[in-house]
């Protein structure tokens, strides 16, 4: 009852307080989005088929991309590799989130702070501690394999497909976690219960109620997964490719070679396009089914599955994966960036500082890049929070029209794979008169872009919790909109800007698949630094750079969490 | 001169979805009027319209001799000199109480020395003496509503506007705040607009209640004319239980109802004859005596009173007292009658239903 | 005109636009330009220690000038260099590949300033173009390397045929043509010598680390992840002065001589800095730093580490930048087809 006449209340708002700069702000901001969104897009699609001397339109570049057997490869290849990540990442990622929401495992605390350790860990470093450790002739595993059981041959060789796929699987398992946990929590406990009643076993329970309505997350979860390893560039360019096999990404980064064909680039990139949009589609469909994986209501928290013996166990098995995922992994990158040469071994003696001081003031591009990376992300972030928080605002509050048409702009970058619209963006803005190739800006413009959707989603979040009514509370006692805005809004609203701000920050600091293809050498960032260090073998160095990049990623994540709460990352 | 007069007020949602029709209203000084209907009656856009968070497509309000809405125009809700209470409490979470309650007076030229007198005053009124350096999520939610009640008094507001206050709160509070509303109103006799979807809620609160229903106002009332002549077969309907037998006119004051009864009614010559009309009932105003009992019996005992035999098909105890479904004999009719405990029917009994006719109420 | 004429004539003329061009460095006005200009860009493929080595003693000469470096593989250099004309940004000065057909493709495009380092005249004649538009800045020979501790001397390869034994299953490491430049020199002069692509599709059935760098091989040789592997004479001899497990092998086959040009860009945004820069490079302290790494220089004046062999000692193939200019692509498309990658 209430809510319905809730919705008449909302129904009534919907045209109050039309703001006379209405038309204004909407050309405004549809302008930003159709230069960042639309715009690349459309150059993207004209240089597909476009000849690449300009003198016509033809499915050339298609055929070439698609017709030589060696550019088919790296298509079968991305599959295979995204698919399995896919279903390592819900192998792993489900579990364990039933674990820590549903059962009394033990230290359920440390296994939520780890995953978001390895949420927010980049790939391309974890790939980077792979190498070291799972390397098939130099690999600690593989020496300790060696040492231990007098084998000639290695235990496991991380250059390969399945390598790849389990370093990959390593950091995005979180993704699962995360959806499935949050679908877990929202079930009411009472329909378990009701199952329960019906003469349902626990195992019953769990597979025809628990199971089919945490499904919809589960599967959400296998999709940003697939999607995100399709996308990935930084752990396939450095497993692969030793292991002399390309994915898509890859491949896609070297069509820019010598000579650039960046027309076949552009082709080549539509197959990811177009399966980034239909599961990103089938996704949101999924995940926003009425009364399904919205389970709604005001849940009842589920009395937790007693495991009895198995609470050690079960503990033991999340942490054995985070050990794999976090522990070793960190381990591996600190011991190189304090060793004074990789290969003199494990010693004290091989112990320094000197890679940090190197890398941090002696090493011209780091240091030009940790300025970038830090000037870009800051830029990036705070853009895409104010711009993002006004439009999350005048959307909600519905006060323009066509306000959702800018939020469904917003969220569209979501389905634009960051080395795809680097190929717009460099079409773009190589040229005369956009020219923002060759300064850190087109690289702005790419992070700004592929970081709209979550700055959107945060702050859309953000602002559904401060009630249009707070505001208007302070209208009726005498407030104009302007002073409402700043004594009610702002504080209220401010906890998730920032949050929205940090979750853009934090991404930036480590991008990769959109900076590789757009950096010059004045416009370094630390991610492609390092890409180019592992290039020359330069572990100590790589290294060095990963560790700055984690702890400066960890501390800023800790301190937003010990600030602001459960409004960010809090699973 | 009424404090607020809203005059043929419209108010349309796109092409032809009206949220408020043609609707007048005035509510007097020091009054409490009440706008009572279900959900999407129409009821907030009022509300809204007179808090001046929505201008009318046609009519205008006025607040004395200002007038404050016209088509197209709207003073803006911060120069309106009203208060409002919403349904979500509206309590800003990142204030204390006390920084709440002040609130408005940073807009009114009140002196700072006052404030903390008049906030001691606005805390007592709504006994939150003690709270005010707590934060909203510290409190309870009738604690809130009582925050947001003087927070809304504090500025001595013109008009005092309600969302459905008390719908966010649990049965035993909401009964507590209808009075202690009442009590505030009684202490301070503010001009007050109160929207709600409870009845009881309306009954208990208000002077005068506004029913409305599609946008338009079906009756305005005290509660008692409301309850007992209700204008409409919706107002009779929706406020309280009722019989509503539809029937036609056939004599002056005389009806044949569908299910087939014969019903005097103490109505006059406003319904003439072959008008079709729906006569309202109240359970508690039909008689029930055992059948057999002698002077008692079943038969007409005058031209004008409803004497009817029947049988009772479901018999309900409710503590204070008996709710009864009866058929009346002879024809399709079922009624709701309620009795007093002590002198209970069984299902299946035969029993005789007299009613008053001045108890059948003729609506449209 | 008979063609010797012609060749006589320009060979003057480059030697007369290399005098004046000297004469013109050692005016203090290019000096004073260069100040004011402050930095000079270097686009390098030089290993990357060496080459900061090489800029920081530049910038401890306090001229007024920074060097700016930016270490790339030969062909990703090219490639920006490349890509920035083609959007008309001038960004490096000098730059410094270790493919010598790049030279050849930026000389066809009018892309190089002319001009020769102080003292080019007294330099190796093998070390020296004949149009005056770039120089040598250093060489060294294509060799295989090993590793110490899993390889005895006995087993270790003797020749480049060796190298595709079955026995180096999985321990063999190559850098990647499309990016070193010393790696598509040394491929490009073994294809004649080993008899075409057949070599190297038996190379690639021993599934190497392919890696990018020629940089990189030594580091896994040292480590322990490769056993065996090919790569540039003084990337290894790096490792090996740094203490590390390796060992240099001549292959019998003969080793391919990598040179690699520097040169000034035609339109470089520090003209006068990058000539300073370009005599720095080649001026003996310079060039010390390159041997002393392990590189044969063009510069004679300087002293050869004792462990090093005199360079007409050794057995070299020698590697025509018009072949390579004519071969890139091919190179690059076959190591794709036989390699994956």
């Amino acid at each position: 009852m209430a809510g319905a006449a809730a919705g008449t209340a909302s129904g009534g708002r919907s045209r109050r307080g039309r703001l006379d700069a209405a038309p204004a702000v909407w050309l405004l901001s549809a302008a930003i989005l159709a230069v960042l969104v639309v715009a690349p897009l459309a150059i993207l699609l004209v240089t597909a088929v476009r000849v690449p001397d300009g003198s016509g339109f033809s499915l050339a570049n298609f055929i070439e991309a698609f017709g030589e057997a060696i550019y088919q490869g790296p298509i079968g290849n991305s599959l295979v590799y995204a698919t399995s990540v896919g279903i390592l990442s819900v192998l792993v990622g489900a579990p364990m989130a039933w674990l820590v929401t549903r059962t009394d495992m033990a230290g359920k605390g440390i296994v939520r702070t780890l995953t978001i350790a390895a949420f927010v860990t980049p790939s391309f470093l974890g790939a980077t501690a792979y190498v070291i450790l799972a390397g098939p002739n130099a690999g600690l595993f593989n020496v300790l394999y060696r040492a231990i059981t007098g084998a000639e041959g290695a235990l496991v060789n991380i250059f390969s497909m399945s390598g790849l796929i389990y370093v990959t699987s390593l950091y995005t398992f979180p993704v699962v976690f995360i959806l499935t946990s949050a679908a877990l929590t929202a079930t009411p406990a009472d329909l378990e219960e009701a199952a329960r009643i019906a003469g349902a076993g626990r195992l019953a329970v769990m597979r025809t109620i628990t199971l089919p309505l945490a499904l919809p997350a589960i599967v959400g979860g296998f999709i940003l997964a697939f999607l995100e390893a399709l996308v990935l560039f930084g752990a396939p360019a450095m497993l692969a490719i030793p292991a002399r096999f390309h994915v898509m990404t890859t491949q896609i980064w070297a069509f820019f070679h010598y000579p650039p064909q960046v027309e076949v680039a552009a082709a080549y990139a539509m197959p990811l396009l177009l399966v980034a949009v239909v599961l990103l589609v089938a996704q949101r469909r999924l995940m926003g089914r009425r009364g399904y994986a919205t389970v709604g209501g005001r849940a009842t928290t589920a009395r937790p599955v007693a495991l009895g013996p198995w609470r050690w166990a079960a503990f033991a098995a999340c942490g054995a994966v985070l050990l794999l995922s976090i522990g070793l992994p960190y381990f591996a990158l600190l011991r190189a960036a304090l060793a004074k040469a990789w290969g003199l071994g494990w010693s004290w003696q091989n112990l320094t500082l000197r890679n940090f001081r190197y890398v941090i003031f002696e090493f011209d591009p780091t240091r030009s890049a940790i300025v970038n990376t830090l000037e870009l992300a800051t830029v990036t972030a705070t853009l895409a929070a104010l711009l993002m928080g006004a439009i999350a605002y005048v959307a909600q509050r519905r006060l323009i029209t066509g306000a959702r048409a800018l939020a469904f702009l917003a969220m569209a970058p979501l389905a634009i794979p960051g080395i795809v619209l680097s190929i717009g963006l460099f079409k773009a803005y190589s040229r005369p008169p956009f020219l923002l190739y060759g300064t850190i800006w087109i690289i702005f413009v790419a992070y700004l872009t592929k970081y709209l959707p979550i700055a959107y989603t945060a702050c859309h979040a953000a602002i559904q919790t401060v009630h249009v009514d707070l505001e208007d509370a302070a209208r009726t006692l005498g407030a104009n909109r302007l002073v409402a805005f700043k004594d009610v809004t702002v504080p209220l609203f401010g906890a998730g800007l920032v949050s929205a701000w940090l979750l853009v920050f934090l991404p930036s600091l480590r991008e990769l698949s959109s900076s590789i293809l757009l950096f010059t050498s004045r416009s370094r960032v630390v991610s492609v630094v390092i890409y180019s260090l592992y290039e020359e073998g330069l572990w100590e160095a790589v290294s060095a750079l990963g560790i700055l990049l984690l702890g400066l990623t960890l501390a800023l994540v800790a301190i937003a969490q010990r600030f602001l709460g459960r409004r960010f990352l809090q699973i | 001169m009424a404090a607020v007069r809203l005059e043929a007020l419209t108010k349309r949602y796109g092409e032809d979805v009206a949220a408020v029709r043609d609707l007048s209203l005035e509510i007097a000084h020091g009054e409490l009027v009440s706008l009572l209907g279900p959900s999407g009656c129409g009821k907030t856009t009022t509300l809204r319209l007179i808090a001046g968070f929505l201008a009318p497509d046609s009519g205008e309000i006025w607040l004395g001799d200002r007038r404050l809405s016209s088509p197209g125009q709207a003073v803006p809700p911060e120069r309106r000199g009203m208060s409002m209470l919403f349904q979500s409490y509206a309590v800003w979470p990142h204030k204390t109480v006390a920084e709440n309650v002040i609130y408005g007076l940073k807009f009114r030229a009140i002196p700072r020395a006052e404030w903390p007198r008049r906030l001691g005053e606005a805390l007592a009124l709504v006994r939150l003496e003690g709270f005010a350096d707590r934060y909203p999520g510290e409190l309870s939610g009738g604690q809130q509503q009582r925050v947001a009640l003087a927070r809304a008094l504090i500025v001595e507001p013109a008009i005092l506007l309600l969302d459905e206050p008390l719908s966010n709160l649990d049965a035993h509070l909401r009964e507590e705040m209808r009075f202690e509303i009442r009590r505030v109103h009684e202490a301070l006799q503010i001009t007050t607009v109160y929207v709600t979807h409870d009845q009881a809620e309306a009954m208990v609160t208000s002077d005068r209640i506004a029913v409305m229903s599609a946008g338009r106002v079906d009756q305005v009332g005290t509660p008692a004319e409301i309850y007992e002549r209700p204008a409409t077969a919706f107002v009779a309907g929706f406020i309280g239980r009722t019989n509503l037998l539809r029937g036609r006119v056939v004599d002056e004051g005389r009806v044949v109802c569908e299910g087939g009864v014969d019903l005097h009614t103490g109505m006059g010559p406003e319904h003439p004859a072959g008008s079709t009309v729906s006569v309202s009932i109240r359970p508690h105003m039909v008689g029930l005596a055992p059948a057999g009992v002698p002077g008692t019996e079943g038969t007409p005992g005058g031209a004008r009173l409803n004497v009817f035999s029947g049988t009772v098909t479901r018999a309900s105890y409710f503590g204070d007292t008996m709710d009864y479904l009866v058929a009346v004999n002879g024809t399709a009719t079922t009624l709701r009658v309620a009795g007093p405990p002590s002198l209970p029917f069984a299902v299946g009994q035969s029993v005789v239903v007299r009613i008053e006719p001045e108890r059948c109420i003729l609506v449209r | 005109m008979t063609y010797r004429m012609l060749w006589g004539f320009l060979a003057g003329l480059a030697l007369a636009l290399g005098l004046l061009a000297r004469a013109e460095a050692a005016d203090p006005a290019v000096m004073d330009a260069a100040k004011k200009e402050g930095k000079v860009v270097w686009y390098s493929s030089l290993g990357l220690s060496v080459a900061q080595k090489v800029c920081d003693a530049f910038n401890k000469k306090a001229l007024g000038i920074t060097c700016e470096l930016a270490r790339d593989g030969s062909q990703r250099v090219f490639q920006k260099v490349m890509q920035e004309a083609g959007a008309n940004l001038a960004i490096a000065d000098v730059v410094h590949t270790s493919d010598i057909s790049h030279f050849l493709e930026f000389q066809q495009k009018n892309m190089l300033m002319r001009y020769l380092p102080a003292g080019a005249d007294k330099f190796r004649a093998d070390f020296r173009d004949k149009d005056g538009l770039y120089t040598i800045l250093r060489g060294t020979p294509y060799v295989i390397g090993y590793n110490t501790q899993k390889v005895s001397a006995a087993d270790a390869p003797k020749t480049w045929k060796d190298l595709a034994d079955a026995k180096w299953k999985g321990k063999l490491v190559h850098a990647h043509p499309g990016y070193s430049g010393v790696v598509m020199t040394g491929i490009i002069g073994l294809l004649p010598v080993m008899g075409g692509w057949d070599y190297y599709a038996a190379l690639a059935k021993n599934n190497p680390l392919v890696v990018q760098s020629a940089e990189d091989p030594p580091m896994k040789l040292s480590g322990g992840e490769a056993w065996v592997g090919a790569t540039g004479e003084y990337n290894l001899y790096r490792e090996i002065k740094k203490g590390n497990p390796v060992q240099i092998v001549f292959p019998a086959e003969g080793a391919p001589f990598v040179t690699s040009a520097n040169a000034i860009l035609a339109k470089a945004p520090h003209p006068n800095a990058a000539k300073v820069f370009t005599d720095y490079l080649f001026d003996k302290d310079a060039q010390q730093i390159l041997a002393d790494d392990g590189l044969y220089v063009p510069n004679e004046a300087v002293t050869y580490p004792k462990d090093k062999q005199p360079l007409k000692e050794l057995k070299l193939i020698k590697v025509d930048p018009e072949e390579m200019q004519k071969r890139d692509e091919e190179v690059k498309k076959k190591f794709r087809e036989l390699f994956g990658v």
